[in-house]
């Protein structure tokens, strides 16, 4: 695997932050050589404030670049990118390493303490709405599960008791579920719109399909099944749903056994 | 039976975590607030692992075996739950011929209980647990002298794809590669595959032709023959993959060996001891390790006694384990069962006894690898409640060392 996406991981992900383990390795690990004539654009982030978790959802390198503009006002970027980087893929994912690598270089100056706040970076081109991989593309898209980030407990331990979701498209499904959660165990959510110069104003989030059923995590990738292409290429069949509908085993040593 | 180890301090529990990363291709080291690495290993005497790596080779020969005569036995495949479009494909077989298996892989869950191990399944279809009972259990076991990894499945498997393969032959890993937890598997195996000279290439079911029997893999970065595909894709979704990539041909008719063929399906139903009677296979491992198991139209409702599985559930997930499972998710598994007692069965419940750890008593499955019949490795997990699932966390399994280690 890369040496250079390893070093780019522990600048992205250094060893002194509590919020350092939940940093997604797949898209570092599996970089190639690394771009770095990327110029991130800038980005207005005045609206922070200490106390507040920030979930970022902006398209490529927006995010990462919304992450390093968020370094600034004393917050710790978390990169939760997890779809996988290979030939043929349908969601191109060097512009994003290229932006993380080209981020990298400001960061590393940086002396964030350990106790700066999470903003969690993902990426709202994860899964385009309606749109399947092509045939004989490699099928990346990708979703964000509850577990890919800390409980509202552990963020209310850390006296984080306000979340800010940075988004230009509406809210996201798999993205609602997680905030859902959060915003019943008691942290206030508030949305900042990218485009727009007004402040964060609180939402309601309101309950996602198949909210905490034990098998969303099953049925939500049956989403991203519906395509011809490669990755899931196909509808998912339920063997056994104790539910509505129903799925297959995930985690455990992979998806499968 | 089974004992855990003192646990890895911070400084060796990060280097280990990112060498996972970064060398074994670990990309779900963390679900919610817990690392899903273990800070501990389990640790057996290496009579303990030659009890059940002979009781897994046992299993295995018995399993194969059941396997061949199912193939041949259509009238019983309706005992085993299996999707109607599959069971009709695996019916197919007796007429149109198997297609080859090859380095045929099994992975047996074992359980300490008072009355000695006991196995609550087979993964016979797609077993995971090859990057933490290969490379992380190598990494852990650096940490702890005189002990050493219960094998190493991960090698034993890319030995036996080369041994069935001519050098530089091209292998197809077939796999839903938009799931990462899937696609580090296959990633992790292909470094092994290829450190023997082998090419690879990491692929969904939907990239795949099939010429007079022949697997061809087409996608936008290969057009070429397969030499032999490994799957890592389960059985019962293949139904729903696109007509075009031929599915079928990974259970009939296909000349291109099949690690594993899809007909494995057959002995992953946890419905499969419902056929036992009818069987002349002997199947006395299985019978003296596996709890008594039936119908749930047969059994009581899950109680202190009894539990309902799944026919193919995976991962612990959905099983209806009385005062474990959440009370919602316990009604759903008994009004499941008894819409349709055809997908489900009920086994006799046994009580694992807990392994002591410096964090507490955790409850412990030591899944343990075949390839080709032969034991290969441990894949351990723990979890604080007495249901192996997804939110346990993987351990990895080492055994004092001595002349017995696989």
């Amino acid at each position: 695997m890369s040496s250079e996406g390893e070093s780019l991981f522990g600048i992205w992900a250094p060893a002194g932050s509590p919020w350092s383990p939940w940093a997604k390795p797949v898209l570092f690990a599996s970089a190639g050589r690394l771009e770095r004539t990327v110029t991130l654009p800038a980005t207005e982030v005045g609206w922070a404030r200490e106390g507040s978790v920030v979930v970022v959802d902006l398209p490529g390198i927006m995010s990462v670049a919304a992450g390093v503009a968020l370094a600034a006002k004393g917050h710790r970027p978390v990169p939760l990118y997890n779809g996988v980087h290979g030939a043929g893929a349908g969601v191109d994912q060097e512009p994003l390493l290229a932006a993380l690598a080209a981020g990298a270089e400001t960061l590393q100056g940086m002396r964030l303490p350990a106790s700066a706040p999470p903003a969690f970076l993902l990426d709202a081109r994860r899964f385009p709405p309606g749109r399947a991989a092509a045939p004989g593309k490699l099928d990346n898209r990708w979703m964000v599960f509850p577990q890919d980030l800390p409980s509202a407990n552990l963020l209310l331990s850390h006296g984080l008791r306000h979340a800010v979701v940075l988004r230009e498209d509406p809210l996201m499904d798999d993205l609602a579920h997680v905030l859902r959660r959060w915003q019943e165990a008691g942290i206030g959510i508030e949305e900042k719109l990218a485009k727009e110069s007004d402040p964060p104003r609180p939402i309601e989030v309101r309950k996602p399909s198949r909210y905490r059923t034990a098998w969303y995590r099953a049925l939500a990738i049956l989403g991203l099944g519906r395509s011809d292409a490669g990755g899931f290429g196909m509808r998912v069949p339920i063997p056994a749903p104790p539910s509505p509908g129903g799925g297959g085993g995930f985690r455990g040593g992979g998806f499968f056994g | 039976m089974i004992a855990s180890l003192p646990p890895l301090d911070d400084a060796a529990r990060e280097a280990v975590r990112r060498r996972a990363i970064f060398d074994c291709c670990k990309w779900d080291p963390q679900v919610g607030d817990a690392s899903a690495l273990a800070p501990f290993p389990l640790a057996l005497e290496p009579r303990a692992w030659d009890e059940l790596a002979g009781a897994a080779e046992a299993l295995a020969r018995e399993t194969l075996a059941a396997e061949a005569e199912l193939l041949a036995r259509p009238d019983l495949h309706g005992r085993l739950g299996l999707p109607r479009e599959l069971r009709r494909r695996v019916a197919e077989v007796p007429r149109l011929g198997a297609t080859p298996g090859a380095a045929r892989v099994m992975r047996f869950d074992f359980h300490p209980t008072a009355e000695g191990w006991r196995v609550s399944e087979v993964n016979s279809d797609v077993p995971g647990g090859f990057i933490e009972s290969s490379g992380i259990a190598r990494l852990v076991a650096a940490h702890y002298a005189g002990f050493a990894p219960a094998g190493d499945p991960t090698r034993a498997l890319a030995d036996a794809v080369a041994r069935a393969t001519a050098p530089k032959a091209l292998v197809g890993l077939v796999h839903a590669t938009a799931y990462t937890d899937d696609r580090q598997v296959m990633a992790y195996l292909a470094k092994a595959l290829e450190a023997r000279g082998l090419r690879t290439c990491l692929v969904s079911p939907a990239h795949l032709r099939w010429e007079d029997g022949r697997a061809r893999i087409a996608c936008d970065w290969l057009d070429a023959p397969a030499d032999l595909l490994l799957r890592f894709f389960p059985a019962e979704w293949l139904p729903e993959t696109p007509a075009a990539c031929g599915w079928p041909h990974l259970l009939r008719g296909g000349r291109t060996p099949v690690g594993n063929p899809a007909y494995a399906i057959l002995t992953q139903s946890k419905r499969l001891p419902l056929a036992w009677d009818a069987l002349e296979t002997p199947l006395d491992a299985w019978r003296a390790l596996l709890p008594e198991t039936r119908s749930p139209r047969d059994a009581p409702a899950p109680d202190g006694a009894w539990i309902l599985k799944p026919a193919l559930g995976r991962v612990g997930e959905a099983i209806g384990l009385y005062g474990v499972a959440e009370p919602k998710e316990l009604r759903a598994a008994v009004r499941d069962a008894r819409w349709h007692p055809g997908r489900w069965v009920s086994q006799r419940r046994f009580e694992s006894v807990p392994v002591e750890t410096a964090a507490g008593a955790v409850h412990a499955c030591v899944g343990v690898f075949t390839v080709d019949g032969r034991a290969a490795g441990a894949y351990g997990r723990v979890a604080p409640r007495p249901l192996i699932d997804g939110r346990a966390q993987d351990a990895a399994v080492l055994v004092r060392e001595g002349s017995h280690v696989v």
